[in-house]
């Protein structure tokens, strides 16, 4: 599925929709360059976890954590080791009760569940296109889901 | 001209300072601290010991890899961060031919190893020719086994330098035997100043790379990089 945003509000209305659909233990994996809107993107799902503390880039933090309807469970392990994902105990936090988030997740391809919702995002200019892709029965359900929201939404 | 080079390619960081091709400063810390903590406060004091501040320096050059992954972003963002707010040209220089340089003035073959993890070595072979390193191998990363079967194949001497020599050096010398050839520590591992001396000369004949085009040079995946597409590499 693809989705395709001409500005900020409009990424974080998508955002929005797929964070009222997160359940404990999904994991959403984003990918896309630096300044793709990968934040941008969490800010949305935060808003749709009625999470109303302003979400920043997890960059300097590994992990930032957020109590909405959920825990939102933030990271970017774009500095992280593979070795340290066992000492970070990202385990616990793939397998618990919050949503995790987690931008630049190829490191931890090792560890993250196969259920996941990859979200590519491709950016050209003010245009972004995410490009949903499921690993599994709950990411599919997931996309199906958004597509009605997205649908009545827009 | 002042060049600042970084190189964090190893365990090693390396600085230098060169006044066009000359040799003016070099920094060399072999210890177990982060690249990261300890990369910024070397230079700091590498140039105030020369006297210099930002404004001197006209280029920065950096060892592009291969090299430890971390290690490379390091090296990579820091002179880039310096080169684009002093809006100053960027060199990088492939690690392993700044390493054989260790090797000039040696007649046989020269044989740059670094550590690749995962029993392997990065590796490219050169030759002395009419006074310069001419490679005569790809670059890659090799298991030092079959390195040295090749080398088995001819009968010329090879000079080993590089970080996985204290590794591999027994391996080596009974595969190879007398045809061995070491240096001392001092003289076989990574330095700034091998890499100052290649971008110099890349700079005196007017060349440098585009700030946001130049990359890390890894040679292969990363294991994480190819458990992901393995994983994750198609959906369902």
């Amino acid at each position: 599925m693809r989705f395709v945003s001409s500005s900020l509000a409009d990424t974080q209305r998508f955002g929005e929709a797929l964070g009222k659909l997160a359940e404990p233990g999904d994991v959403f994996c984003l990918l896309g360059d630096l300044g793709a809107g990968k934040t941008a993107l969490t800010q949305g799902i935060g808003k749709g976890l009625d999470i109303f503390q302003h979400i920043n880039s997890p960059t300097f933090n590994l992990i930032n954590e957020y109590q909405g309807r959920l825990p939102l469970y933030h990271m970017d392990l774009y500095r992280m080791e593979a070795e340290e994902g066992e000492e970070l105990g990202l385990k616990e936090y793939f397998w618990g009760k919050g949503l995790c988030v987690v931008e630049w997740p190829q490191v931890a391809a090792e560890i993250l569940p196969q259920d996941i919702l990859q979200i590519d995002i491709i950016s050209q200019g003010q245009r972004r296109e995410m490009k949903l892709t499921a690993h599994g029965s709950r990411s599919r359900e997931m996309i199906e889901e958004v597509k009605k929201l997205v649908d009545l939404e827009y | 001209m002042w060049i600042l080079s970084i190189d964090t390619a190893t365990k090693i960081t390396g600085l230098a300072l060169h006044q066009d091709e000359q040799l003016v400063a070099e920094s060399f810390l072999h210890t177990s601290k982060t690249h990261s903590e300890r990369v910024m406060p070397m230079i700091l004091q590498l140039m105030e010991n020369a006297g210099l501040s930002f404004s001197d320096l006209n280029a920065v050059a950096v060892a592009s890899g291969p090299g430890s992954f971390t290690g490379l972003r390091i090296g990579m963002a820091t002179a880039k961060g310096i080169a684009q707010v002093r809006k100053l040209p960027v060199i990088g220089i492939n690690t392993l031919d700044a390493l054989a340089q260790n090797g000039r003035g040696f007649t046989g073959l020269i044989s740059p190893i670094l550590d690749a993890r995962k029993n392997e070595v990065y590796n490219a072979l050169y030759r002395n020719q009419h006074g310069t390193l001419e490679r005569v191998s790809d670059y890659r990363a090799i298991a030092p086994e079959r390195l040295l079967e090749e080398l088995s194949m001819s009968s010329e001497s090879v000079l080993f330098v590089g970080d996985a020599v204290a590794t591999y050096q027994e391996l080596i010398s009974t595969t190879l035997e007398a045809r061995a050839v070491f240096f001392a520590e001092n003289m076989s591992l990574p330095r700034g100043s091998q890499v100052g001396a290649l971008a110099a000369k890349r700079l005196a004949i007017g060349e440098s790379d585009d700030l946001y085009g130049l990359k890390p040079f890894y040679i292969r995946q990363s294991e994480a990089e190819v458990t992901w597409a393995k994983r994750f590499g198609q959906g369902v």
